[in-house]
């Protein structure tokens, strides 16, 4: 039986309008888009490959780095076709700051950039999360809205039912044919986009680890349209008209893909406020300057307190430092062992401020994230963002990649910094091996693992969403009164 | 007749549901939507004055500009993005001089860390005014008008209306003319009750000065815009039999005119007429600036190979002017390479983005997002302003600063010829936004083409309808 009625239903789709439309619109709109990423991103992939060279050439040795500053750049991701995400607001290197001291690195985040295509940042990307959630929803309200109320309309429902047809085979072999079409359509938009790309040398899937993400993603899509085909069965049975069913479906997709998660953003900014980066930024400097002067201040009063250096001019000291005097060594080593003790009370300063603001960050982007998850349409866009490596992960492993930075810094560089100063000299550093290869750090790609551990809470959402859309969808059927 | 048939159709419309749900929809969402980002305004108002502040701290002198904290440039946000956030959230907010000491000229490099600080707010847009014209009063204006026609086709109350003396101009207009207002006043009441919000709550509008004719023009822009989907949905009504496949039709339609096409418009401009990015810029000036560099040092090195030992003797005091020489050489050659490689830049991109601009603007959704993202203070023009404006103020700082600090070398060692009263208070940054005139200048073709879909929309319709075939 329900191969029978799955059977009639694939051919009424198919022969009608619909799926020729799903199947023309996904031949076109997905292959543009995945065209237009893709080449977006082979021209700021050659632009980093480009960038780590002149890098490259540019910080060979620790001398080059103490004289250019290091750098840190951040890949652009592989896979934003499936979602560009935050990509254009996450930093594109860090980078450190001022001179190397031993007081320890400053690091931040190099956010420069300029709006190349102003029209892009103002309407938008054509990836496949817009794709989906946009353009599929709608072709799925096309297929979904008068899948029951069609039939109440035309009666032919009250016929079917006339015949010993169980209830839950009719409206399981409607989801089972929308859903085969809706998949097929998407599949073969899918494909072309892929073979296209792929014909013009700008295929997503030549890079090793793209695989993975990419199937899980479109997977995810899968799951998304379904879901999205079970809410429009939902609304279909609840109908009382074709037209009433499309125009509540259309107010549930403005209100699931637009209003709720732009809600969810107001409310968590008015839950949880936090201040801008910049300020902290401006905050860490005049920290800095505070601990800098702290420390002047302590040198000086170490020299005076020292025997045999507070008496000194600096002439005296300069003979004496070259005769390498026991009193000048000494006065050296008290002064280093009081700059790294001040060094790690200023970081240890800094990370907390830096701590604290990732904690406010972090906890308005939670409330956000908690209060979007209601609506499918959300847990797609984050789980295509997260797998795509264009979002929060991402946003949330250069933070991480940052204090990592300053680690391998402070440790090759900043730690062997080891100046002395008196009166107005400064002298020193003869620690550090400046023919030594400049610190390095290999960025790479946030792990699958890591990405789909902050997307599956969104997937196992969507197929929540599904699973209860289509159980109401049923219930209603089930009650439907023929007479 | 008209008359009549209008206050028919408007008590008809008045007396629906359709219209309570649309005033209590613009009733929330306009005035929430406003409340929300001036709460936005508000907050990045208090990070920048808080950067300025603590940046007007940290570098009281020239010699922290030198030395210490660089000169950094802010922009402010604007307090007219209640209309668009625009790209406000995504072009650089702030300049900060890149120097290398004794190495003029000075770059400003522009940066964008306030993206970061709304990484949610990036990620699903903001709910401002230009989201509720384009998206809900658009969605709207199709819900309202996809059964105008073909309802009553469909219902056959049409065939009753024109079997009397009805003249079909007048049956079509007095239903567009009552539709119409049960969109409009309610997006009017629900503006006007915003911007009294808006004032009350601290004069803001007021304070800013052609505040007024920009959101004149846009209420006009967004007056006209909703027309025209309006129209767009009598003419798609007009030409069906049926309500269902009007509803299908408007609704691909506007799926079309909203999320893809305009989405396309720049890549299609992209592929016509090629530019760099300016990334890409960035390296090659880098590059150029290592080459120059090379090069000048090359024939410093030379040039003091021949210099005397006694740095005070004569000789070496006519190198230290050789040197200074060949250095404003290479330096000339610098900023005319880079000065060019600019231009090229511009040019570009100016011919890629009127091409995108071209393009999209055959999509009305271009020409409300684009002109309110204008208008309020969010657009192109004002990200424009700002670099033209940082520019001009890294050109203070070179001439004023970094040019004058500039190294010498001797034959045992290097020297400075600093010429800069190190104490001096340094130049500060001051922001003018973009004119108004100019911003009304920049918007007014897309008010002419707004008006030129309205008209053409309702012709068709007009002329579909005039061609129906009541039989």
């Amino acid at each position: 039986m329900f191969k029978t009625l799955y059977k009639k239903e694939l051919l009424e789709n198919v022969q009608n309008y619909r799926f020729l439309l799903a199947l023309v619109i996904c031949l076109v709109v997905i292959p543009l888009g995945f065209v237009v990423s893709q080449k977006d991103y082979a021209d700021r992939r050659q632009v980093y490959d480009d960038a780590v060279r002149a890098d490259a050439e540019l910080r060979k040795t620790v001398q080059d780095f103490l004289q250019n500053g290091g750098l840190a750049l951040r890949p652009p991701a592989v896979l934003g076709l499936l979602s560009a995400g935050v990509e254009t607001v996450l930093p594109n290197a860090v980078e450190t700051r001022g001179f190397v001291t031993q007081e320890g690195t400053q690091i931040q985040f190099n956010n420069s950039r300029r709006l190349d295509n102003p029209f892009t940042s103002l309407f938008g990307r054509l990836d496949l999360a817009f794709i989906t959630t946009t353009v599929l929803a709608v072709l799925v309200m096309i297929f979904a809205f008068n899948a029951v109320i069609g039939e109440k309309e035309r009666r032919t429902l009250a016929q079917v039912m006339a015949n010993a047809v169980p209830r839950p085979v009719v409206i399981g072999a409607k989801m089972a044919a929308g859903s085969t079409l809706l998949g097929a359509a998407f599949l073969v938009g899918v494909l072309a986009g892929v073979l296209l790309t792929t014909a013009l040398g700008i295929g997503p899937l030549a890079e090793a680890g793209t695989w993975a993400p990419f199937a899980i993603g479109i997977a995810a899509s899968l799951v998304f349209l379904m879901t999205f085909f079970a809410l429009g069965l939902f609304v279909s049975s609840f109908s009382r008209s074709s037209v009433s069913a499309m125009v509540a479906l259309l107010s549930c997709w403005v209100a699931l893909a637009m209003v709720l998660p732009k809600g969810s953003v107001i409310l968590a900014k008015l839950v949880r406020p936090i201040k801008s980066q910049q300020v902290v930024e401006l905050e860490k400097s005049q920290v800095r300057r505070q601990y800098q002067k702290d420390v002047d201040d302590a040198v000086e009063k170490l020299a005076a307190a020292t025997p045999g250096v507070k008496d000194m001019s600096l002439q005296d000291y300069m003979k004496a430092m070259r005769a390498k005097a026991p009193a000048i060594s000494g006065y050296a080593e008290a002064q280093a062992d009081l700059r790294s003790q001040f060094a790690a009370r200023l970081n240890a300063d800094l990370e907390k401020i830096d701590a604290a603001f990732d904690e406010q960050r972090a906890g308005q982007a939670a409330a956000a994230r908690s209060i979007a998850r209601l609506s499918p349409v959300s847990c797609l866009v984050h789980v295509l963002t997260e797998l795509a490596g264009t979002g929060f992960a991402e946003d949330a492993a250069w933070r991480e990649t940052r204090s990592r930075y300053k680690r391998i810094v402070d440790r090759d560089i900043a730690s062997k910094m080891d100046m002395t100063r008196f009166k107005n000299l400064s002298y020193g550093g003869a620690k550090i091996d400046r023919k030594a290869p400049a610190p390095k750090l290999p960025a790479g790609p946030v792990p699958l693992e890591r990405r789909l551990e902050a997307a599956w809470p969104d997937l196992a959402l969507l197929a929540i969403y599904g699973l209860l859309f289509f159980t109401a969808a049923y219930v209603r059927f089930l009650r439907y009164d023929v007479r | 007749m008209t008359r009549v048939l209008f206050m028919k159709d408007l008590r008809e419309a008045f007396a629906s549901r359709r219209f309570w749900v649309i005033l209590v929809l613009c009733l929330v969402l306009i005035p929430l939507g406003v409340e929300v980002s001036l709460k936005g305004y508000q907050t990045r108002l208090q990070n920048y004055r808080e950067a300025v502040r603590i940046n007007q701290e940290e570098t009281k002198t020239v010699n922290d500009i030198l030395y210490r904290e660089g000169a950094k440039a802010f922009a402010p946000p604007s307090p007219l993005s209640f209309l668009s956030l625009g790209l406000e959230l995504l072009s650089p907010n702030v300049a900060e001089t890149q120097y290398k000491y004794g190495e003029p000229p000075a770059v400003m490099r522009l940066s964008n860390n306030q993206g970061r600080d709304n990484l949610y707010e990036s990620f699903y847009g903001p709910l401002d005014l230009v989201f509720v014209v384009a998206v809900v009063m658009s969605f709207l204006a199709v819900i309202l008008t996809y059964g105008a026609v073909a309802g009553e086709k469909e219902q056959g109350t049409l065939r009753q209306v024109l079997s009397n003396a009805v003249p079909r101009a007048a049956f079509l207009l007095a239903k567009a003319a009552a539709n119409a207002l049960v969109l409009l006043i309610p997006f009017l009441l629900a503006l006007a009750a915003s911007l009294v919000l808006l004032e009350v709550q601290g004069n803001l509008i007021a304070a800013v000065p052609g505040a007024w004719t920009s959101i004149g023009m846009a209420v006009l822009i967004a007056v006209l815009f909703i027309g025209a989907f309006f129209n767009l949905g009598l003419l798609v009504s007009a030409l069906t039999k049926q309500a269902v496949p009007a509803l299908v039709a408007l609704l691909l339609l506007w799926v079309s005119l909203y999320g893809v096409y305009p989405r396309l418009s720049s890549a299609a401009a992209q592929i016509i007429s090629p530019c760099k990015s300016g990334a890409r810029v960035a390296l090659e000036k880098a590059q150029l600036r290592r080459n120059v560099q090379k090069e000048r040092d090359a024939e410093i090195d030379r040039l003091v190979q021949t210099l005397p030992d006694d740095e005070t003797s004569p000789a070496a005091k006519e190198g230290a002017k050789t040197q200074e020489e060949i250095r404003n050489r290479y330096q000339a050659k610098l900023e005319q390479g880079w000065q060019a490689m600019d231009r090229d830049l511009e040019v570009r991109e100016r011919k890629r983005n009127a091409l995108a601009l071209v393009i999209a603007r055959l999509s009305p959704v271009t020409s409300v997002i684009r002109p309110l993202a204008e208008l309020g203070g969010t657009g192109r023009l004002e990200y424009e302003q700002f670099q033209a404006e940082v520019r001009r103020f890294g050109d203070v700082l070179n001439r004023d600063i970094f040019e004058k600090n500039r190294m010498i070398r001797y034959k045992h060692g290097i020297g400075q010829d600093n010429q800069v009263d190190m104490d001096a208070a340094p130049p500060v940054f001051t922001h003018v936004p973009a004119a108004t005139e100019a911003v009304v200048r920049d918007v007014l073709p897309d008010v002419a083409i707004l008006a030129i879909f309205n008209l053409v929309f309702f012709a068709g319709a007009f002329v579909a309808f005039v061609r129906y075939d009541v039989r």
